[in-house]
Order: C-alpha cells, then structure tokens, then sequence
C-alpha cells in the first residue's frame, strides 16, 4: 500500500509552492467567465432559497411555541420543514407526489432570474467574494440538512415511526393493507434494524456537522435519501419530494470537495492543499460565530435526541396508543356464540353484524371483523394519505386530525388522535373501538377509532367466566342489544416465533 | 526414484516459478524498488493474502462437484448464481431440512479461514528467508483477484433482482396470508416484491457496483457503494433470519479491503487537509504476452457477464423459477368463498374452529390450489430458492409462511378431475383426486374422497372483495 503521504518533507515542499506538475499555480480558484459566475450564482440563489422555511405554518408554529410542554414534535416541525411550494398539483400519490417536483423547478427558474441579475450588476465584484458565498452557503446547507437528517433518524432510533405490529395486523391478511402501511411494517417487525435505519440517517447528519466530513456526510445523505425518494414512490409512502430535496443538499454539499476527489482518484493527480476559511477580524466575531453554532448544535442534536427520548419512554409513542387496556383481556378470541336483539347469528363471512373474531390489544382497544365496508382512515403514522382530486374534502382527508401532540398537552386522551397507526390503512371492515373502562361495573365505554365515525359509540358490560372465556353484553353501535361469547386462542404466531424456533407446525 | 532425477525435478519447477514472478513482476517493473513496509504491514498482509485468497480460490471440492453436473445444454440462471455465490462450506451452511444456517453460526467457516491464515502467515514469515520489507506487487494482484470475484458476485445478484427472480410477485395466496404467519424473512422479501420497479432499481445498484469495479480507477467508488449497500443487506440478513448473512458480509469484507487502499488518500485530502499524493502504482500490460492475457480475462469476464445477464432475462421472461410453471385449471385464477361444505354426508356450517371446514380457497394462474382451514400447518423452513424442475417441489410459494395448505394438481380434462398432492415435504402422501364442474364462472363444485376417504362435496364462489394493496391508494374506497 503506498504510504506517500507520510513522506513528509516531499508533502511540505510541494506544498509550500502550490503548483501542479505542469507549473500551474493552482488555487482554488472561484469561477471566471460569465457563464460559469452566472451559473455558481443561479446555485448559490438555488440552496439559500431552498434553505430558508417559506410556508407561513412553519412560523406560526415556531412563534406559538408552548416552552413548557415542547415535545418532540414541535423539534421535528423545526427542522423536517419541506422545500418552498410555490403550486400545489395533486397527484395519484397526493401532496408530495411526482407533480410536486414541479415546485423544485420554478424554484430554479426563480433562481436563473436573480441569479443573471446579480451577476450583470456586480460584474466587477472580486473572485474572493464568490469564494465566501460558496463557503457560507455551504455552512447553510450543511447544517439544514444535518439537523434534518438527525431528526428524521430519531424517529427510527427511538422506533416510533415504525413500529411492530399489533395483534390486529398479525392477524390480518397481507394484501389488506396499504402500500405504505406494508413498507413502514415490514421495518418495524425488527427493532434492531429500525434503530439501524435510524443510524444510517443520523451518522450522515453527524458527519456533516464537521467542515472536514461534510463532505463525506453529504454524500452518505444523499444516497440514503435518494433510496427514500424511490421507496416512497414504490409504496406510495408521500414524502417522496423532500426526500428528494434532501438528496439534492446532500449532493450539493458533497460537491464542495468532489472536483478535488476526482482530481485524486480518478485523475490520479496529486492535489495541492488549499481550502477557504473566512478570518474574522474581530475577537467578537470568533465568540458569536462559536456561541451560535454551539446553540444549535446543542439544540438540536443532545436536546432533540432528549425530548424523542423523553417522548418514547414516557407513553408519547405517536403511533401507539398510551391508555392501557384491561389487562386479562388481551388476546386473540373466536366469537363462539353471537347474538343480536336475543337472536342467535351463525357464523358467516358474509354477515355485516356478526363478529368474526374478535381482538383485545394490550392498551384499551377492540377490534373485530365483520362483513361492512366502510370508509379507510387513511393516517398511517403521523401523515394521512390524502385523497386525489379533493383537497377541500377535510373529512376524508384528514387533514385535522395531526392532533395527538395537541391532546396530550391538554392533558386530554391522546388515544384518539393520531395515534391510531392500528387503524389507519386497514380496510373499514374491521372496526376498531377505543375504550374506557370502568373496573368496578365492568362496563367498557367503547368509541370507533376510525376518525370517519368517531360518533359510533357502545356500551358493553364484560365477564370473565373463567380464563380464555369472555363474555360481552349491551348495546352495539346500531344501538342494538348485542351479547357475545369469545374464547382466547392461545396462538403461535411464526413471525414472533422467528425462523430459529424448532417449532414445526403452527 | 533416484536423486539426481529428483533434482532436476526441483530445478524444472524452480525455473517455473521464477518464469511466473518475473511475468508477475512485469506490469510493476517501473516502480522498483518499492518503498519498504513497516513489519506489521508485512505480516498484516500476509493474513490477509491468505484469509482472502482462503474465499477467492474454490478449495471447497463441492464447487467442482456442481460445476461438472451441470447440463450446460440447459444452462440454467441458478447454476451460475451458485457459482458465482460460492464461498468454502467446510461446515455446511445448510441443516438437514434445508434451512439455512442462521446466527452467528454461519460464520464458522470464517473461523476455519481466519485459523488457516493466522498458520499460512506464520509459516509464510518463517519459510521467508530473504526477509522481504514488501509485498506490493502480491499486493497489487490481490486486488485485482478481489475486484473481479466481487463484480462476479454483484453482477449475479444485480441480475438475480433486476429481472424479479429472486424476489418474485408474491402469489395470491402469500398475499391472502395473514401477517403474523409469515417468518420475517418472508414478509421482507414480499414487501420489496409488491413493487417490482423497485426491486430493478435495487439490482441497477448492484450492476453499477459490479461497472465500477471493472475499471481501476472507479474502485474506490465501487467499494464504497458496496460498502453501503451490502453492508445494509447483511444487516437485513442477520434481523431478518434471511441466511446469506455470511456471504451478504463477506462482499463487504471484499469492498472494505478494496476502499483501504483509498483510505489514507482520503484522510490526508480531507481530515489533515494537507497536500495529497496520488497513487502512483499504475500498472503497465505493454509486453505482448500481458496485452494478450488482459484481452483474455477481459473476455471471459464479459462472456461470464453475459451469460449471467442472458439466462437472468431468460428465465425472468419465460418463468419464474421460484414459482411452478405448468397452467393451472382455466379461468379459474383467484380467491373463492367456500359457500357449502358437505362432509361425510354432512354439512357442515362457516366455522373458523373446525378442523375439516374450509374457509377460503385459492386458485393460482398455476397448478397450485390453497386452503383455509383450521388444521395447523407444518412450516417449510428453507428459503424455497433452489432450481427445481418439477412444480410440486417448486416450494417458494410454501416456505415461509404457515397461513393455508398448498396442493399440487394434475388436470385429468377427459374426467374432469383434479389429482391433488399437498406440496408440503413430509405431506406428499396426502394424495386424492375430485372431480370439478364448473356451472358458471363465478362457480367451481368439487366432489370426491380426500386422504383420509372422507367423502367432500364443495362449493366454491369467486370471491369480488376488493383489497386495500390495490385499491386504496388515493380514492375514498369504502373496503
């Protein structure tokens, strides 16, 4: 392996001189020529533009910050800021789908206009002022992007984006699930690889908070994010465009030092030292340059990480709910008898009011399925799946109902809001109630979870005759006298079981 | 044997060796004398030399046994997926039912390798009388060996994935299986497979990796997307119990000695910011005999692609062959409700606990019918990923999952009967035959005496019930 660059005094004297073999000096000349001065100009208009937050919510937000219950939501709607919408075309896959894309070019186009304009009236400006602009910007992207990065890897790091499946989804058939319902499990039957995948966006993020590895962190985002951009257009996962926005900082920042990377490694050239570093020429410069990048810094890497923290093991999971069910309930259960206003119902597929089986998570939910279509919830972990060509349809699109963070600072039942990811892109046919319990009476005061038909209430009085029998009686959502009898099913699933597991047959 | 014909032996094949270092030599002549290596250097590569050459060289005598039973006449993408994926199996990485070896246990071939070379740069260093200070030309022919074993294997794989092989469209009644019943490994390989363009996209990746390598000064770049890559699927393999995991790791052992080479460079250019030496090894093939070779290997490197890239295109074309092949009864694709069950005789209501009901029924676009039923089914722990010829043992559609029974049918159209054999390994005696009338489109009768002579009489209605994976995207759908 050839070890040149410990061969200090050759590395020294070239150095010193600063020209390449052919007697060039070579400096990290900024750009001549007016096409090449109007084109880093268009770019530097470009990434300061995408990099500044241009939505009046995002201000909102920020200026109605409650400092007293800041939770991790507020952080991440700080920096997961989406890329300046200029116009909204909704397409097959909503909001973020491929028509977004179309707001990333007027950008551009905005920015070929301010960016010939500012190179014909500073025409006489020095090359050195590019090479500060270029190192600025850079410092601008860098940092959006890094703070960006690390809070889309919390999520995963503490695994509450994707999370594992619930008794309901076990045993529910593969093909009745949402595209993106499928991608975000298929992560979250692992605990270890979501807390991998979460990695995998925080290391970049990382990286880029250093000058030295930026580069490195760039290019490590870019290719993440860029996997990201297609794995929401295969799944229809909705947050395809500022993945791509993601991938094109990471690209841009990756670019600083890659004619240099190119310069050695493919060229195979020796490359001279040189890299731009403002001087301040004031000693309060250097403090607040220091104190400003610490504050963010600290805000938004140890303290983020905190409140995420804070937030996952303190029954602030957005995707499951906190209220826990009652406990001898839990389980999987055969619906043995049914009946309707005191008439027994036979067991059918194809009834619309018989249950057919029934399920009781570990926190207060119940769900059974019965043979009655009714509308999908569409959210699925924290964003709905906006339906197309209706975007004043609030009800179907869902677009209120972000609401579990609001609920839990008003010390309301957050188990209503969004952390419904049981419900949410599974087919209303199965319908899940939200309970309250009351332990003296035994009575569950029930609410359908579906946000669609949150009026639909039932009273049910429970019974445990002996352990694994379950009997419920009172009035339905119909408001019809139902009583059922259930029995657990004690089974093993192959998926919990893992593949190691000598168990043969299931 | 007398001695002066012994010695004449060892001349002959000392003369041999000097003839191949001097040829070796040859392209790095330039850049003699080489700098000298600190000790550790030497002896660091001397393991690695070994260790890597250990997984490079098939020394395996497996890999010739399923070289030459090869019908090359029939050349199947399979039979150069197991060539190209090979790796020594002194310890088999598969149990006797077929499943793979999962944990850390699959790496115990690699123990084997790290032992052998820990002795080969032992013995090496003591056999070492000149006490050499470098190795840089060895050096140089490893990686080029490393280069093109690893663009071999990223090639199959980029095939194996860009024409949908080896993650295939899941069948119907995979789909129709309820989620828990799956192994992990199952519901990732399904997921990825519900977007096929997805699943090219993966194995462009491995192809652009596998260019890259083929070209000395794009290494570096190869390596670390490789690096990136596979280093992602060996995680999945390991959380996932997938079962390549040791072969998914050793392709990034291969990157990771390849991006070293860079590595320092890098350091310098980036961390120390300091004035930054090129590489300044670059081999020169100006002889005629190293032009003649290069074209050589070049050659077999592209037909050896080639004939990857060809037989992935054909068997993803013509079929799947994870998936049977033969047609299955006509029309008769999709998902049926069991609406009447007479069994001895009796008939017996919807039932999700009785252990003879059928629930739901499945007809494949091939032979395979598979039934709902509450009988517990016996898991098929292997990968189902092997080339089989016959459709009853093609059990990709089975493995994995513990959701229905798969039966395998022969169509008898003259009696109009099906002859079902369940395709589960230790089932296959479960073996019976119906007759089926088909009194309109939506309906399939059933009649006949299963395995165990109970007498069945079924009716099975086409199911119309729409599915969220498909229906659901971005229209209010009531489901």
């Amino acid at each position: 392996m050839a070890n040149f660059e410990n061969d200090t005094t050759v590395v020294q004297q070239v150095a010193e001189n600063r020209y390449d073999e052919d007697g060039t000096p070579h400096v990290h000349t900024p750009q001549k020529g007016f096409y090449k001065k109007a084109l880093f100009r268009i770019a530097t208009i470009y990434f300061v533009l995408l990099c500044i937050p241009s939505y009046y919510n995002f201000y909102k937000h920020l200026f109605c910050l409650h400092f007293s219950k800041l939770t991790y939501h507020d952080f991440q709607s700080v920096v997961a800021f989406w890329p300046p919408q200029i116009i909204l075309i909704e397409s097959e896959e909503g909001v973020f789908g491929i028509y977004n894309y179309v707001n990333l070019v007027l950008l551009f186009l905005v920015s070929i206009v301010l960016g010939l304009a500012w190179t014909v009236l500073a025409r006489k400006s020095k090359p050195q002022t590019d090479e500060r602009w270029r190192y600025w910007v850079n410092v601008l992207v860098r940092y959006r992007l890094a703070f960006g990065m690390v809070g889309w890897g919390l999520k995963k790091a503490f695994p509450m984006q994707m999370v594992y499946p619930t008794i309901g989804m076990l045993n529910t058939p593969f093909i009745d699930m949402a595209e993106k319902k499928l991608y975000w499990s298929h992560v979250g039957i692992s605990f270890g690889y979501t807390i991998f995948l979460g990695f995998a966006e925080i290391l970049p993020g990382l990286l880029l908070l250093n000058r030295k590895t930026a580069s490195l962190g760039g290019a490590l985002a870019a290719v993440v994010c860029f996997n990201i951009v297609l794995a929401n257009h295969a799944f229809d996962a909705g947050v395809a465009v500022p993945a791509a926005y993601f991938t094109l900082l990471g690209v841009f920042v990756a670019s600083y030092d890659f004619p240099k990377i190119w310069r050695l490694l493919v060229q195979e050239k020796d490359v001279p030292t040189y890299r731009y570093k403002p001087t301040f020429s004031f000693a309060w410069q250097r403090r607040l340059k220091v104190v400003v990048k610490w504050i963010f810094i600290i805000l938004f890497v140890p303290v983020m990480a905190g409140f995420w923290a804070y937030g996952f093991f303190n029954g602030n999971n957005y995707n499951i709910p906190s209220t826990p069910g009652v406990k001898k309930l839990t389980g999987y259960y055969n619906v043995d008898r049914f009946l309707l206003n005191g008439k027994e119902l036979p067991a059918n597929p194809l009834d619309s009011v018989r249950w057919q089986y029934a399920v009781f998570e570990k926190w207060s939910s119940l769900s059974y399925q019965t043979n009655r279509p009714a509308y999908v919830d569409r959210m699925i972990g924290y964003s709905p799946l906006r339906v197309k060509g209706n975007k004043n349809n609030k009800k179907l699109n869902q677009v209120d109902t972000q609401d579990s963070d609001e609920l839990f600072k008003e010390n309301r039942n957050r188990d209503l809001g969004v952390t419904r990811w049981e419900v949410g892109g599974m087919p209303g046919s199965r319908r899940y109630f939200f309970y309250e319990t009351d332990t003296v009476n035994q009575i569950l005061q029930l609410q359908n979870k579906n946000k669609l038909y949150k009026w639909e209430h039932q009273v049910l009085h429970y019974e445990i005759p002996r352990d694994g029998k379950v009997i419920l009686s009172g009035l339905n959502e119909f408001q019809d006298s139902i009583y059922v009898e259930l029995s657990r099913v004690d089974k093993k699933y192959p998926l919990v079981e893992g593949r190691s597991s000598l168990q043969a047959y299931y | 044997m007398s001695e002066t014909n012994f010695s004449t032996k060892s001349q002959v094949s000392q003369r041999y060796v000097l003839r191949v270092k001097t040829a070796l030599n040859a392209p790095f002549r330039a850049y003699f004398p080489y700098e000298v290596w600190s000790l550790p250097k030497v002896y660091a590569f001397r393991f690695t030399w070994v260790f890597l050459l250990y997984f490079i060289v098939p020394v395996d005598w497996k890999f010739y046994q399923y070289l030459f039973s090869i019908h090359w006449v029939h050349l199947h993408f399979y039979d150069v997926l197991v060539l190209a994926k090979y790796q020594p199996e002194f310890v088999s990485l598969t149990r006797a039912d077929g499943s793979p070896v999962l944990g850390w246990s699959s790496y115990s071939n690699w123990l084997i390798g790290f032992l052998v070379a820990v002795i080969g740069a032992i013995l090496w260093s003591i056999i070492d009388k000149k006490k050499r200070t470098e190795h840089v030309v060895l050096y140089q022919w490893l990686r080029v060996l490393v280069r093109y074993r690893l663009a071999v294997a990223l090639f199959a794989f980029g095939f194996y994935k860009l024409f949908h092989l080896q993650l295939p469209y899941p069948p119907l009644s995979n789909l129709l299986t309820n989620y828990g019943d799956f192994y992990a490994w199952k519901i990732y390989f399904q997921t990825t497979a519900i977007s096929p363009a997805y699943e090219s996209f993966l194995g462009v990746v491995e192809i652009l990796a596998g260019v890259l390598l083929l070209y000395r000064k794009t290494v570096v770049f190869a390596a670390g997307l490789v690096i990136g890559f596979l280093s992602n699927i060996a995680v999945v393999n390991g959380f996932y119990e997938v079962g390549e995991a040791s072969f998914s790791a050793l392709l990034v052992v291969f990157a990771i000695f390849l991006f070293i080479h860079d590595l320092p460079r890098l350091y310098q250019l980036l961390i120390r910011e300091k004035y930054t030496l090129s590489n300044k090894i670059i081999p020169v093939y100006s002889t005629g005999k190293w032009k003649f070779i290069k074209k050589v290997v070049l050659f077999l490197v592209l037909i050896l692609i080639g004939t990857l890239g060809l037989t992935a295109f054909h068997d993803g074309v013509q079929e799947s062959y994870k998936l049977p092949k033969n047609p299955g009864l006509s029309d008769a694709f999709g998902q049926y409700d069991v609406k009447e069950f007479i069994w001895n005789g009796d008939t017996i209501p919807y039932s999700k606990t009785d252990s003879n009901r059928w629930q739901d029924v499945v007809f494949e676009k091939w032979s395979t019918l598979s039934i709902k039923v509450n009988r517990p089914v016996w898991i098929d722990r292997t990968s189902g990923e092997k080339y089989h010829e016959k459709d009853i043992d093609r059990n990709y559609e089975l493995a994995g999952q513990a959701g229905r029974h798969y039966f395998y049918y022969d169509i008898d159209d003259s009696n109009h009967r099906l002859l079902l054999q369940n395709k589960s390994r230790g089932k296959r005696n479960e073996k019976f035959s119906l007759s089926f009338s088909r009194p309109d489109k939506q309906t399939i009768l059933l009649k006949g005496v299963n395995e165990k002579q109970d007498s069945l009489q079924v009716v099975l209605k086409r199911s119309h019930k729409g599915h969220l994976m498909y229906e659901g995207r971005r229209t209010p759908v009531q489901l």
